[in-house]
């Protein structure tokens, strides 16, 4: 292959090496190209993109007349140039791109893109996207347009500029003039038709770039998944990538320069320079053709305000923890935005970018040390920020579908549940709770302002060691918001807010603590029964008022902590002293315990059955090196997130026929508590509102407007199953077993409604409340049958009472 | 093939060239493009290599880089290197092959290319990983030695008194006058390395004793070339044979950093390497590496199979050599010998199974300053990753336990918790006082708390925390129990007479050996036994209800040890009598 050289412009100048280009098209496909080519003297050559397609080019350089180097450019000896390139190809794609931005329209019918070009000749838009999703749908294109693009974007973000230019529309609106752009416009439109002059030096004419007011991005596609940094390869350079990560570094916004412009002292005529890398050469001597044939070397001054520039920032994304292969660490790339994508990002945030894999060359010493290495980065197109809260959970794929598939599933609550924690043995009552606490109900405003809190609280009480803090943890990893504290973990901030000295600036500022931290989401707080004194009078507040009030040092405010508590909490001696009363074992105030709508004991007692269970388990984990399988597949996390926040978006009514029940069973529950004779437990209207949430919360399971009366019951049976957990030893110390305490409560039923027989559903809601079984029923039923107390109906099971 | 034309181990990269050409000479007829076609890929260097080392026995005479050979190795010449892999600092994109005139040539393993200026040409991105690797933490002097030097004495006589003219010759060429400061910075190092030089191992020993690993030693950036992603993890032990680099080119460049950085824009677009300067940080071009086991530490181990009686002598000898490091106290040297082999086999999510971490109570000041120094030098000579933390609240409130990413430089910085797997981990909590924990001392004492209970230490990279799986085996020395680190197994020690203690070369040989199979040999469980066992626990779990889960669980793995240290791959009633036995005595103990 002889390198032969058709230099498509020749310009001499001190400082420079001259790159040219001639192009041997081989085949119309190629897309191969340069757009600018930078050369260290001593070592190498890079391309901007596919180093791999060199072979269509061939290109000679003239070291013509080394210069001496000026010291404003002894940093590098970096020399750039545009290079002449074939437009063949190009223009056809930029009839292309210019005929989808005409004709495509979006589902309602309008020309979104012809809309937005007139958006951006008012003035109100800088930023064009375009979304490849558009492209894909597009019928009027070519087989290959949409490969090119998203192999070539650099190039094809040009093209799409350009195309852009011809098709840009008057403005409509009076514009807000930005007057220095303007009157510069103006003059150089009249000079430059003064000078229509094909020979004219390069230099002259003036560059689109600078007449542009607009930023073409190419978005990626909406549904192709993310990929990881680590998945980011060599093939991938110069291609349109979408990536997802953390961002932890963050520069500055810097202005780029993207159009040089100078004047001649000499002759007053304009000079541009495009600039298209990091660092360029600046002119020096006049190239106009005026200045050559009188071979005066002009002297250029570079005019900053005539010049364009850029915003510009650079940022460095990491790869997230889950992404991450186990034994390996993080990755990390840089990304640069332009224009409009700066400031964009902050250092913690996560975000999906799409963006164009270059490698760039070092440069000066750089070069030298690194000898052969490129590194790379993204040029960023498009930010989109991941989605912490519920209400903006967006559902990826297939979930939709496996949504719609769970719902129709009748067990969905006992799935849903089962698959919290799904390696914690048993407690699915808890689970259950937990899982409600997920879901919430909705925040009620009343009319007279007055605000009722929608989001359920749960204390989980128990000795050490049964898994609580485990459960909490899990039930942070599900949420998409959730903050895991311990009572006495969090120094300084505390768990509310506290204002605290900067120590730079030497002000008063507010910084709020998890349960601030933790708006709109869950905040779970280990070890609550150590809790600082302060804290504990402030949490009273966030759990019914849910805001956090704070009057110190001049700050008078109050913020929003709309979350709702998970807490856990060892009985007041470290484990649970069965001698003592309930009461003086939980360690906590009534005021703060009636705040909560469930509080559950989880008691490590011991009896034949979990021994044996206990004793399998180990030797089943020692013998096989794996858990006793479940016994059912659980869910995956995201499932249940994207599941629970499809249930938050309904918000059901409680129907009016539901009302006098609930009422009954509130004024039940009151006078059981009177009756007994140590009254522990603290029934109050906050128990009436704690029903209604736990009903709500149930019926959004199902995905009902309306609550219906299971839910009612199964909220009920909730509450007494926590009861439960709390009295059963008093219960079994009154000599009440089980069987007789059914045989009460059905007994009570007929006397109360005056009738002689159960219906067999309405009598397992009952027992049910009380936190019974149906076997237990059913042996019940059996049991006094027997003893002619009582008839069964040997279908149905009904009850019916033998009159005395 | 034949043989190779050129000395592999003086010029590996002429036969890398050689194999290059070669290769694309046989693809030339097939009319594919030849970089195509090796990108990624080997294209028969790696056999040649393999061949001369393992088939001809090369790999005897491969010199083994470290911090005293560095200074006599001459650079492009193949080197051996273990290590562990401290960070991963991603890929790099090189230009992997070019043309120059009509013919290809290729970059790989090469900083920096020799042929002067490539001219603007046809070249091709190629992918390499980078690792950053150090000494393995920890390594003990015994298995530092027991790594075959066989050529060390012969090869360092010859070289040191040539090593001056020879480096100064081959710059020549270059004329690089500066040449004097690359050297003036490598020979300063020797000095500091030449001052160590013989003590070094001791030093390492040393510093085990006291606070932190000689971090910034020496360390290595290994360049490995076609290689599956998940081929090397974090903290493993890996040995690389490659080509050692060393460009005095690079190395005075590293001179004009300031004036570098005054222009440097890329504010972000550092590499990581440049923290990593080639005259600190020796580059390696990985032709081969083999991921190594503690296994092969030991030289020259026994080719006979494991037979029942000669390990039960060699158990019998290292229980009584135990309990003589522990003032004579049976019991004590029994759980030691049981903690010596635990390997955590599974972690699931709510336990892991197969570790024991020991707590050995009882101790004084006084007493622990004997025996924990007995202990400390058992341990060292027996296993070949040690480290030892003194847990005072000084410590405690300063160290920093936690692997950290820094983003500002990119690297991750080295916690003192950071180990290779197989790491004995020793606390020494009586030199504990009272005081007050800062939020520091409180962050690392959960740190290893976490690390005790679930074998997992969390790596901070800022915005958020990371589990890094490891397996380090915890003994915890107290006066009373601990309460701050939760240990499987405490035994109070009663030590009943001071004895010296004393091993023979060939003891010592035989006890790490028998430890590092043992640790290896796998395991399984009877079901016949399982229903005994379920039944026992249950009656124990009724006699004592104080008894939990992890007791239990206890039980087993300490079953299994003991099946194990009797060579046996499944536990019997017998193994499960003499547990029971040491629980009994160690219950009377408490």
């Amino acid at each position: 292959m002889g390198h032969q050289a058709h230099p498509a412009h020749i310009i001499s100048r001190p400082g420079l090496y001259y790159v040219t280009s001639s192009r041997r098209g081989r085949g119309r496909d190629r897309t191969a190209h340069l757009e600018r080519v930078l050369i260290f003297p001593p070592k190498l050559l890079y391309s901007s993109r596919q180093i791999d397609s060199f072979s269509s080019l061939s290109l000679s350089i003239f070291p013509s007349q080394l210069p001496s180097i000026t010291p404003l450019l002894s940093l590098s000896l970096l020399v750039l140039l545009t290079m002449e390139m074939e437009k063949l190809d190009f223009a056809a794609d930029r009839d292309r791109a210019k005929d989808f931005l005409t004709n495509f329209s979006d589902e309602n019918g309008q020309p979104k893109y012809l809309n937005l070009l007139q958006d951006v000749a008012n003035r109100k838009l800088r930023a064009v996207q375009i979304d490849l999703d558009d492209l894909s749908t597009y019928k009027g294109l070519e087989e290959g347009f949409w490969e090119r693009v998203v192999g070539n974007t650099r190039r094809y973000v040009g093209i799409f500029a350009e195309a852009v230019d011809e098709l840009m529309p008057e403005p409509t609106e009076a514009i807000l003039a930005d007057e220095d752009r303007d009157i510069l416009m103006t003059q150089r439109v009249d000079e430059t038709s003064d000078s229509a002059d094909p020979t004219a030096d390069p230099h002259q004419k003036m560059p689109s770039e600078i007449k542009r007011f607009f930023e073409v991005y190419i978005k990626a596609m909406t549904k192709n998944s993310p990929l990881t940094i680590r998945q980011v390869k060599a093939s991938n350079i110069g291609q349109l990538v979408k990536i997802s990560g953390i961002i932890t570094r963050c520069s500055d916004v810097k202005p780029l320069m993207q159009v040089a412009v100078y004047t001649c002292e000499e002759c007053g005529f304009e000079i541009y320079q495009e600039v298209t890398a990091r660092v360029f050469m600046p002119l020096l001597e006049c190239p106009s053709t005026r200045c050559r044939v009188n071979k005066v070397k002009g002297n250029l001054i570079l005019q900053q305000r005539a010049s364009k520039f850029l915003k510009f920032q650079e940022a460095k994304i990491q790869e997230l923890a889950e992404h991450v292969p186990k034994g390996h660490i993080p990755r990390s790339l840089t990304v640069h935005f332009r224009g409009e994508l700066t400031r964009k990002v902050t250092p913690g945030d996560v975000v999906e970018l799409s963006g164009i894999f270059l490698p760039i060359p070092y440069t000066g010493f750089r070069a030298m040390r690194a000898g052969l290495v490129a590194d790379t980065y993204l040029e960023a197109m498009s930010v989109t920020h991941y989605k912490k809260k519920y209400s903006e959970y967006e559902l990826k794929g297939d979930e939709q579908d496996q949504i719609e598939r769970l719902a129709e599933d009748g067990d969905i609550y006992n799935k849903l549940a089962r698959s919290l924690a799904p390696e914690i043995f048993g407690h699915e009552d808890v689970k259950k709770a937990l899982l409600l606490l997920l879901v919430g109900a909705p925040h009620r405003k009343l009319s007279d302002g007055m605000k009722i809190r929608g989001d359920l609280h749960i204390c989980l009480m128990g000795d050490p060691g049964v898994a609580k803090s485990q459960l909490l943890k899990h039930i942070i990893n599900v949420a998409p918001r959730g903050v895991y504290t311990t009572g006495r973990g969090s120094s300084g901030v505390g768990l509310t807010a506290a204002v605290q000295r900067d120590p730079i600036t030497n002000e008063m500022v507010l910084e709020g603590g998890a349960l601030v931290l933790s708006d709109m989401g869950i905040c779970a707080i280990d070890e609550f029964d150590k809790m600082d004194e302060s804290d504990r009078t402030s949490i009273h507040e966030v759990m019914e008022q849910q805001t956090v009030s704070i009057a110190k040092a001049g700050i008078t405010t109050s913020l929003n902590a709309r979350t709702a508590v998970l807490a856990a909490a060892n009985p007041a001696w470290g484990r649970y002293d069965m001698r003592r009363t309930p009461a003086e074992n939980i360690n906590l105030p009534p005021a703060l315990l009636s705040r909560f709508d469930l509080l559950w004991l989880i008691l490590d007692r011991a009896d034949m059955d979990t021994d044996l269970e206990m004793a399998r388990h180990v030797v089943h984990v020692h013998k096989t090196l794996e858990s006793p399988s479940l016994g059912f597949t659980p869910l995956e996390p995201s499932v249940l997130r994207a599941y629970i926040s499809a249930a938050r978006r309904v918000m059901p009514c409680i129907p009016r026929e539901l009302e006098e029940y609930i009422a009954t069973a509130y004024a039940s529950i009151r006078q059981d508590e009177a009756r007994s004779n140590a009254p522990h437990s603290y029934t109050t209207i906050r128990t009436l509102l704690s029903i209604l949430r736990i009903s709500i919360a149930l019926a959004r399971l199902r995905f009902s407007e309306t609550v219906a009366q299971s839910d009612v019951d199964e909220a009920l049976r909730l509450m007494q199953m926590s009861k439960y957990s709390l009295y059963s030893d008093d219960r079994q110390r009154a000599g009440l077993d089980a069987i007789s305490d059914i045989y009460s409560i059905l007994r009570d039923e007929a006397a109360r409604t005056n009738r002689l027989d159960v219906r067999y559903a309405h009598a397992l809601n009952l027992i049910s409340r009380k936190g019974y079984s149906e076997a237990q029923l059913k042996e019940c039923l059996e049991e006094y049958a027997s003893l002619n107390v009582w008839q069964i109906h040997p279908n149905t099971f009904d009850i019916r009472f033998i009159d005395p | 093939m034949g043989g190779p034309q050129y000395d592999l181990l003086m010029n590996p990269l002429g036969a890398v060239r050689q194999t290059f050409e070669k290769a694309v000479a046989s693809s030339q007829p097939s009319g594919l493009d030849p970089t195509a076609l090796y990108r990624g890929k080997d294209w028969g260097i790696v056999d040649v290599l393999n061949q001369f080392l393992f088939s001809q026995g090369g790999l005897a005479q491969v010199p083994i880089l470290d911090a005293s050979s560095l200074k006599w190795i001459k650079p492009n010449t193949l080197v051996r290197f273990r290590g562990m892999v401290q960070d991963m600092l991603g890929n790099e994109f090189y230009i992997g092959a070019f043309k120059d005139g009509c013919t290809w040539r290729t970059n790989k393993f090469l900083d920096f290319s020799p042929f002067s200026v490539p001219p603007v040409s046809e070249t091709t991105l190629w992918e390499r990983r980078l690792f950053h690797c150090v000494p393995v933490p920890g390594q003990n002097s015994w298995a530092i030695e027991s790594t075959p030097y066989p050529l060390k004495i012969n090869i360092s006589n010859e070289m040191t008194c040539q090593h001056g003219e020879k480096r100064r010759r081959d710059d020549d060429p270059d004329g690089i006058s500066d040449f004097d400061c690359c050297d003036e910075g490598s020979s300063s190092s020797n000095k500091k390395q030449k001052d160590c030089g013989s003590a070094s191992h001791h030093k390492i020993a040393e510093i085990t004793n006291g606070s932190s690993f000689p971090t910034n030693s020496f360390s290595c950036l290994v360049k490995v070339y076609d290689m599956p992603e998940s081929q090397f993890k974090l903290n493993e032990v890996v040995e690389f044979i490659g080509i050692y680099t060393f460009d005095p080119e690079l190395t005075t460049s590293d001179r004009s950093d300031n004036v570098d950085d005054d222009m440097s824009m890329f504010d972000f677009m550092d590499d990581v390497a440049t923290h990593l300067p080639p005259s600190k940080v020796p580059r390696i071009h990985c032709l081969v590496s083999q991921k190594l086991s503690t296994q092969d530490l030991i030289s020259n181990s026994p080719a006979c199979e494991p037979l029942p009686n000669v390990i039960r002598g060699i158990r019998d000898s290292l229980v009584s050599y135990l309990s003589c490091t522990l003032g004579n106290d049976v019991i004590a040297a029994q759980c030691l010998l049981l903690h010596l082999l635990s390997k955590l086999r599974v972690k699931s999510d709510v336990a892991s199974v197969g570790q024991l971490s020991l707590n050995l109570t009882g101790f004084t000041q006084e007493s622990a300053s004997i025996f924990g120094k007995q202990l400390n030098n058992a341990i060292k000579t027996l296993l070949p990753y040690s480290h030892t933390i003194p847990l005072t609240i000084e410590y405690l409130n300063t160290a920093m336990l936690q692997p950290k990413k820094d983003n500002e430089s990119g690297r991750l910085l080295m916690g003192a918790l950071q180990l290779a797997s197989g790491t004995h981990l020793t606390l020494d909590e009586t030199v504990m006082q009272s005081g007050t924990l800062n939020s520091k001392g409180v962050e690392n004492v959960l740190l290893l708390k976490h690390l005790m209970e679930h074998q997992i230490v969390e790596y901070d990279f800022q915005f958020y925390k990371l589990e890094m799986a490891t397996e380090v085996q915890c003994l915890i020395i107290s006066e009373a129990k601990s309460n701050i680190l939760p240990a499987d197994l405490v035994v109070p020690v009663c030590p009943s007479a001071v004895a010296p203690v004393s091993a023979s070369e060939e003891q010592l040989h035989a006890w790490r050996w028998y430890l590092t199979t043992v640790r290896s040999l796998p395991y399984s469980t009877d079901t016949s036994i399982c229903e005994m066992l379920q039944n026992e626990m249950v009656e124990a779990m009724r006699k004592d209800r104080s008894l939990g889960c992890s007791d239990l669980s206890r039980w087993m793995t300490m079953a299994q040890l003991m099946a194990a240290s009797f060579g046996e791959k499944s536990f019997s009633v017998e193994h499960w009598q003499m547990v029971k036995e040491i629980e009994r005595l160690r219950k009377e103990r408490l």
